[in-house]
């Protein structure tokens, strides 16, 4: 008798209108059980080099050495961790760290901000942990 | 930090309005309005409140400060600090808990231009390329 996997589940916070709620581990899109609009709740991780007007996930987004997300406002609810490249306004539910070589360019709104050596910001305006 | 180092220390009661300039290490207890300028470190202590605009080696924020800051070495941000002003420095380190408000310029050349963003990898200078029958005094 095969065994069932045990069923996982998470909080996610609706980038819409902030209702929290649990979705099953697995699950790559729900629809928010408050304002019925469809969130994408998966964890992306971007390797090449990608274009997005609003580019939003209640997980976190990860930017490779390689990859680079241009667009006009990412929502990560789970946080942003760039090592590429990031052109945008962004809104992080989690905490923002830029590792070595990361290059970014917009403004940011997080719960906390981490800056290896060697990242570069180029000119924008944070808030962090105003929120 | 070396036994040996000189360290300036402004008490806790004690407000200062104007420009200071320090040779080596300041740290700052108290309340002070006005410029900092050092070629060491500059501390702002838990508690402490700075208006001003500060220019050091390295800056280290454990209280408030409303102000520029441009270290040319390393900006520090530690969980109880509070910052609201534009940053540029070559390296920072913002720990958890920390509040922070204002432009950031990250970078070994972002330190060196004082701020104005180069062109830099995400921003290339747009590339106008005329096609050359388009050129004035292009033969048709």
């Amino acid at each position: 008798m095969a065994k069932k996997k045990p069923i996982t589940q998470h909080a996610v916070r609706c980038y819409h209108c902030g209702h929290e709620h649990v979705v099953a581990g697995r699950a790559t899109r729900v629809s928010c059980p408050k304002c019925a609009k469809s969130l994408r709740v998966e964890n992306v991780t971007i390797k090449n080099t990608e274009g997005w007007s609003h580019f939003q996930t209640c997980g976190k987004v990860t930017i490779l050495t390689k990859g680079k997300l241009v667009a006009q406002t990412v929502h990560a609810q789970g946080g942003v961790e760039v090592r590429g490249g990031l052109e945008t306004k962004t809104y992080a539910g989690g905490p923002v760290v830029l590792k070595k070589n990361a290059v970014w360019k917009g403004d940011c709104a997080a719960t906390s901000l981490t800056i290896e050596a060697g990242a570069r910001v180029q000119d924008g305006f944070f808030s962090i942990g105003q929120r | 930090m070396a036994d040996n180092q000189e360290i300036t220390v402004i008490g806790a009661d004690t407000h200062i309005k104007g420009e200071m300039s320090f040779g080596s290490t300041a740290r700052v207890l108290g309340t002070f309005e006005g410029t900092i300028t050092a070629k060491g470190e500059v501390q702002i202590a838990q508690g402490a409140t700075c208006r001003a605009a500060i220019d050091a080696a390295i800056v280290t924020v454990d209280g408030a400060v409303e102000g520029d800051v441009t270290a040319r070495d390393k900006l520090r941000l530690n969980a109880k600090a509070q910052m609201k002003g534009d940053l540029i420095a070559p390296t920072l380190i913002v720990a958890e808990g920390a509040q922070f408000t204002g432009h950031v310029s990250v970078g070994a050349e972002a330190a060196k231009n004082n701020g104005k963003a180069p062109a830099g990898r995400l921003a290339p200078e747009p590339k106008v390329v005329v096609p050359s029958h388009d050129k004035i005094g292009a033969k048709k």
